[in-house]
């Protein structure tokens, strides 16, 4: 759940009749707003508003019963349990953040290999990139569209990892594994500093140490 | 051992039977100023371009932008041996973790480095410039004693002539820890002396194994081409 459903469904919840309405359902019957208003004797409005956002929020189920005279829509509870659940790591910030540190990430490797020394490595390093460059590119803008979608981060780190490990095998086929890694994690380590918070809270330089 | 590493270096050669003895450690050391990181590169770049070995010359003190602009003043151009891997000229501060003034690097990071590089570019000369640098790894002379011994065992195993360049502290130590002359095989100590207001530049093979060496102190300049030692002069 994002922040911005967590705190619709808190709000929603924190309601005077909230829980009242919630034990009238837990049956698993189907019921209408008027159901609900005649037998805790609150307003129609006050029950209707609620039924109608805790479905929004997903917590109910809703369908259509049509009569003779008129339509309403009818509620009942999708599970007997609710619970909320808040995803910090959701949202375009952070994400925007991991992008921001892996990128830097990506051009200290590249300004370490050519000031090296040994002009080879550097032009794997960069022809690397430029293999499938395009592919990269879309799947970072995609994973930054769904920056919602939790699973973008984890997304993210894993395509890093991918191409950490490339760094490490062409790096390593020159100068040994041991300096490899020492070479990354000095990339790695420059760009952590100012975002020190972010990469450690959401492991981001972990899928650079493998 | 009769295969020698000649420098390229005028007059150096013919003082120790033509050059180096091939996978020896050697030792160039000196105060600042005396020309010891200038030996080293035309020990490489000599090597690489008018014999035809693959040099290596790794970078641990001096910057290695004012190391390539030396070799630019002295008409050492070398893009094309290092695109064709015959010269690379390695700088290590890159490997330092933690940002250019992270951890120092230590022999082992080194040895590292060298146990893949050195097969993978086909290296026959390597210089590293320093072993004070390297020094400051260590906590005690002790550790650093201990570790470079162990280091040049492992550089003896090598396919590779190696250069050790050394910081002398003054005029009455030849060297930092005392230790480094004993561990090499031969030892090249270049001197900078003040004579009647003037600095004056020397050399002395004061060791070097396996070779009828000669043991005078001669003067050493630096001309637009480099180093020149005058074999025929000595410094009284």
């Amino acid at each position: 759940m994002d922040e911005k459903s967590f705190s619709e469904a808190v709000a929603l919840l924190s309601g005077e009749h909230s829980l009242a309405i919630l034990r009238t359902l837990s049956t698993g019957e189907w019921r209408i707003a008027s159901d609900v208003s005649r037998i805790l004797h609150i307003h129609t409005t006050t029950a209707s508003k609620f039924l109608g956002g805790m479905h929004a929020l997903g917590f109910l189920d809703r369908r259509l019963r049509r009569s003779h005279t008129r339509s309403a829509f009818e509620y009942r509870i999708a599970a007997p349990r609710i619970a909320l659940a808040l995803d910090l790591t959701e949202g375009p910030a952070p994400l925007r953040q991991a992008l921001d540190f892996y990128l830097d990430y990506v051009s200290h490797v590249l300004a370490r290999g050519r000031r090296l020394g040994w002009p080879a490595i550097a032009e794997k390093l960069e022809a690397r990139l430029d293999k499938d460059r395009n592919e990269s590119k879309d799947g970072i803008f995609e994973r930054i569209v769904h920056g919602g979608d939790a699973r973008g981060m984890e997304e993210l780190r894993s395509l890093f990892h991918g191409i950490h490990g490339e760094f490490l095998q062409i790096t390593s086929a020159s100068v040994g594994t041991e300096t490899a890694r020492r070479l990354l994690a000095g990339a790695a380590d420059e760009a952590r500093k100012g975002r020190e918070q972010v990469v450690d809270r959401y492991g981001l330089r972990k899928v650079l140490e493998a | 051992m009769d295969e020698r590493l000649a420098t390229g270096i005028d007059g150096f050669d013919r003082l120790v039977q033509g050059g180096f003895p091939a996978r020896t450690v050697n030792l160039v050391a000196g105060p600042p100023g005396s020309g010891k990181s200038l030996f080293g590169l035309h020990f490489c770049y000599n090597g690489a371009r008018q014999f035809g070995e693959p040099a290596m010359y790794l970078v641990l003190e001096e910057t290695k932008a004012s190391l390539q602009r030396v070799m630019r003043t002295f008409g050492m151009g070398y893009e094309d041996l290092e695109r064709s891997e015959r010269y690379l000229m390695i700088d290590l501060g890159e490997l330092r973790v933690g940002g250019p003034e992270g951890s120092a690097i230590g022999f082992r990071e080194i040895q590292d480095f060298l146990a893949s590089s050195l097969k993978t570019a086909h290296v026959r000369r390597l210089v590293i410039d320093s072993l004070s640098a390297i020094g400051l790894h260590y906590a005690s002379p002790g550790e650093f004693r201990e570790r470079l011994f162990g280091f040049s065992r492992f550089l003896r195993d090598q396919e590779v002539t190696t250069l050790l360049i050394a910081e002398s502290p003054d005029a009455h130590a030849l060297t930092a820890h005392g230790v480094e002359q004993f561990i090499a095989d031969s030892f090249v100590h270049l001197g900078l002396e003040e004579v009647k207001g003037e600095l004056r530049r020397t050399l002395t093979v004061r060791k070097m194994r396996f070779t009828k060496h000669d043991t005078t102190k001669h003067p050493m300049y630096i001309t637009p081409a480099g180093l020149a030692v005058a074999a025929d002069e000595k410094v009284v």
